[in-house]
């Protein structure tokens, strides 16, 4: 017996020693809402709670912005570090952060001023050296090497003063600073610090803090801030919950402040709850079913056919079932809230012309082929579909798969026919038409559409100087994909949300994903 | 003994080889690629090649499983293709979190259970019996992702007691070790119940009545020290239960463990990160056999005689 008793206690004291190391490198008390939940601090005559907790669904993992471009990361990153130009979240433009003026002389030559007396978390004032460092680095990290690769040549006029002459035009180069992986780092932070150290100094309101891997990463705001008003909150903490129901009853019971993306089933919830708030705000995401035009032993390579398909989708009824009414339908593959989108009808929901269009193309009683990705709503936008489809006397097989194999399959099956997807461009024109359309476009081309005259128009339309022009061009491009070629039926642009507590304000919602929540505060009565 | 404890330690290599070779190649027919996942959406194929040479998922796959059987062999587990840190750091990071929550549940799963056991065994086919296997029963079935979620509801929001999730206090630890030492209680509960059932039976307890023994010491000193000793043989498995199964327990209470890592590692097509854990929870779970061997044959004289042969 005592040998046992000695072996069960051995045990415990293994467990004791393991719990006991495991929390070394951190300070309990620093564990987010452990130690200060009611605590509060003035400003003025205002009282700000102190430490701010925003429940996150997918894994953080590191603070150098050049390492990924995972939205958990980059949404931690845009609280630490800035960018030459970003998205104004309040006037959806692109505008300068750190860039204070630019002019384009020529579409491959431009010339940006930054802003004076910009400080780092170390310390130091922003200059052109701190750029072209950046922009060095950036050349050797496959998530940047693509946007440093137009540079031709970087001419720095003096400590604020920098010109770039480019390999090729490009009216839209403004937006190239906006890639969130080209953050702005420190020469010498890198020069007088260890990589990993060096990679945590941003000119952000936020400095990092700690991170404790699969749980949270707090930020402390910066006091020396120079490019935006210090938070009013000291603390700022991204805790890692990856259930959708764990996040609500976390934000429920008060231990966290806000939550990412939570399930559709709590949005009556959240908006009809005294405390609690639902914030929405249209994504930029565009769901679609898309087709495999160069598929020739297939009936989607016709073009009626397609635009049969677009006739024959009621919309509405798709995204009731997909986001219970939270998305907004969508009339044209551009979306709506990017530079040079013009309302377009479209192709209308028409039942009975879907119906004579199938008749003439004997398309009755055929059979589709397509596939999707396991996401809740690819998989309910899939079944809508099959069951609009079967009215029309079409059957649908709906093969469903994980994301990196629909990725794969959609890249290599010469075979596909059609797919469920979706699309969150940037804010520019050019990006939402190189990459899924353009055929020496980027990696999305999945509609192999093909099409020399599309690929000469979007050429045109980015060389185009002249706004007014460029517009006309674009929307060329708009009705003739939308109604003609039809490699997409666009669905719906779902609504992006997030959960809060009712006095929490500053958390932006970005239709592209990055959300900001650089002036994150609550307010304590 | 120490023969043995070599030989244990010869047989763990093949082993290892065998896990690595199938763990490898299954996740190399996966379908998904990480690059194609990790690239920005306007990379050329050019920079997409780089990004695999980066990688070092250039070459054909036995050349891959090659090279890396070499690094392993060297002790380096390569480095994580979608965090860019050597996979040794990432899963020591996060795996005293998992051990902990896998001593935490065994320890819950031991107090309910051996009390539990004992109490069924003693009042062998009363209303305690059939109340004790009822509840070892409702622990075995309850799958743990709706339990943990009845624990937060309850412990969490209704009462305010302990906190939903994270890992930072003691306290955080209560709710995810409950969920998944309730599992394991039912089945350490059965095995207590049957071992001591078998063990009160026996001539020496009958003899010791006899000599005029008290029962609280029949049970407590003589009949108990036997029964323990399967106990001490299923811990191995149970420590690799609660290891396996800590994945959905981890994911409700934002554990910041090594299974979510694992999955998510699968997930994003990880191959090393996702092998190496592997790796690791094969070496630590044959190590934690070998341990409960030894700690059988110290308990257990007849054992040790065995092996001494």
């Amino acid at each position: 017996m005592k040998k046992i008793t000695k072996i069960l206690i051995g045990l415990m004291l293994i467990s004791v020693f393991i719990s006991g190391c495991s929390n070394t490198d951190k300070d309990v008390s620093k564990d987010p809402g452990q130690s200060n939940e009611s605590s509060s601090e003035t400003s003025g005559e205002v009282k700000y709670k102190k430490e701010i907790i925003i429940a996150i669904a997918d894994e953080f993992t590191t603070i150098d912005p050049m390492e990924t471009t995972a939205e958990s990361n980059q949404i931690v990153q845009d609280c630490t570090h800035d960018l030459l130009t970003d998205t104004n979240l309040l006037k959806m433009q692109n505008e300068g952060e750190l860039v204070d003026s630019w002019e384009m002389i020529a579409p491959d030559h431009w010339k940006f001023k930054l802003k004076e007396n910009v400080k780092f978390h170390d310390g130091t004032i922003l200059d052109v050296d701190d750029v072209m460092f950046t922009f060095e680095r950036g050349a050797e990290k496959s998530t940047t090497s693509a946007y440093v690769a137009k540079i031709k040549e970087f001419i720095k006029v003096d400590d604020l003063n920098f010109e770039v002459i480019l390999h090729n035009g490009d009216v839209d180069f403004n937006y190239v600073f906006a890639a969130n992986s080209l953050a702005i780092l420190s020469k010498e932070a890198f020069e007088t610090m260890p990589e990993e150290e060096a990679v945590k100094i941003g000119t952000g309101p936020w400095k990092f803090e700690e991170f404790v891997p699969g749980d949270y990463v707090s930020l402390v705001r910066f006091e020396e801030c120079t490019l935006y008003d210090v938070p009013n909150t000291e603390r700022l903490v991204f805790r890692m919950i990856p259930e959708a129901s764990s996040r609500m009853i976390a934000l429920e019971n008060g231990e966290v402040d806000a939550i990412m993306s939570p399930s559709p089933t709590d949005y009556n919830r959240l908006s009809e709850s005294s405390n609690l708030k639902l914030i929405t705000e249209t994504g930029r995401g565009q769901h679609f079913i898309g087709f495999n035009c160069a598929n020739t032993d297939s009936i989607v390579s016709n073009p009626e056919f397609r635009k049969a398909i677009a006739y024959a989708i009621n919309k509405e009824e798709m995204v009731l079932a997909a986001w219970d009414g939270y998305a907004q339908v969508s009339t044209s593959i551009m979306c709506r809230d990017m530079e040079y989108y013009s309302d377009i009808e479209g192709i209308p929901y028409d039942p009975e012309k879907a119906e004579n269009m199938f008749k003439e193309l004997n398309a009755e009683g055929i059979t589709l082929n397509l596939i999707t990705s396991d996401a809740s709503h690819r998989v309910k936008m899939a079944e809508n579909f099959q069951a609009q489809m079967a009215k029309y006397g079409i059957t649908v097989n709906v093969e469903f798969m994980q994301q990196a194999a629909l990725i794969e399959r959609l890249s290599t099956d010469k075979s596909t026919e059609a797919f469920v997807l979706s699309w969150t461009p940037g804010m520019n024109a050019d990006y939402m038409y190189r990459n899924p359309i353009h055929s020496q476009g980027g990696r999305s081309f999945y509609s192999n559409i093909n099409d020399l005259e599309i690929d000469t128009l979007i050429d045109a339309a980015a060389a185009e100087v002249d706004t007014a022009k460029r517009a006309e061009m674009y929307e060329e491009l708009q009705v003739r994909l939308t109604t003609e070629i039809v490699p997409w039926v666009p669905v719906a642009q779902a609504t992006l949300t997030m959960g809060a507590d009712k006095d929490v304000t500053g958390l932006l919602l970005h239709p592209g994903l990055v959300h900001q929540f650089k002036t994150a505060e609550k307010i304590i009565n | 003994m120490i023969r043995y404890i070599i030989r244990r330690f010869l047989m763990m290599l093949p082993v290892l080889l065998a896990v690595s070779f199938v763990v490898y190649f299954l996740m190399d027919l996966a379908p998904g690629d990480i690059v194609s996942m990790m690239a920005p959406q306007d990379a050329t194929e050019v920079e997409i090649e780089m990004m695999r040479e980066e990688m070092g998922l250039h070459g054909s796959l036995p050349e891959r499983y090659f090279r890396y059987m070499k690094n392993l062999l060297k002790g380096d587990l390569g480095m994580s293709l979608s965090m860019k840190r050597p996979v040794v750091d990432v899963f020591f990071e996060r795996f005293p979190a998992t051990l902990k929550l896998a001593f935490g549940s065994i320890i819950v799963a031991m107090i309910i259970s051996i009390p539990l056991g004992i109490a069924a065994a003693t009042h062998h086919r009363s209303w305690l019996d059939g109340a004790s296997m009822v509840t070892a029963m409702l622990g075995l079935s309850m799958p743990s992702f709706w339990l943990g979620l009845l624990l937060i509801i309850l412990f969490s929001l209704k009462l305010g007691w302990l906190p939903s999730g994270g890992s930072g206090s003691f306290a955080s630890i209560i709710l995810p070790a409950i969920t998944l030492g309730a599992g394991q209680a039912g089945n350490l509960t059965r095995i207590t119940r049957s071992s001591m059932l078998e063990v009160i039976r026996q001539d020496y307890l009958r003899t010791a009545r006899a000599k005029g023994v008290s029962e609280k010491k029949v049970i407590y000193k003589h009949a108990l020290k036997n029964a323990l000793i399967p106990i001490i043989t299923i811990f191995g498995s149970t420590l690799g239960n609660a290891l396996g199964g800590a994945v959905a327990i981890e994911t409700v209470f934002s554990w910041p463990g090594v299974g979510r890592l694992t999955v998510s590692a699968i997930n994003n097509r990880d191959m090393t990160l996702a092998t190496g854990c592997i790796i690791m929870f094969t070496i630590f779970l044959t190590l934690t056999m070998l341990l409960v061997d030894i700690a059988y044959a110290y308990v257990d004289p007849r054992i040790k005689a065995q092996y001494s042969k």
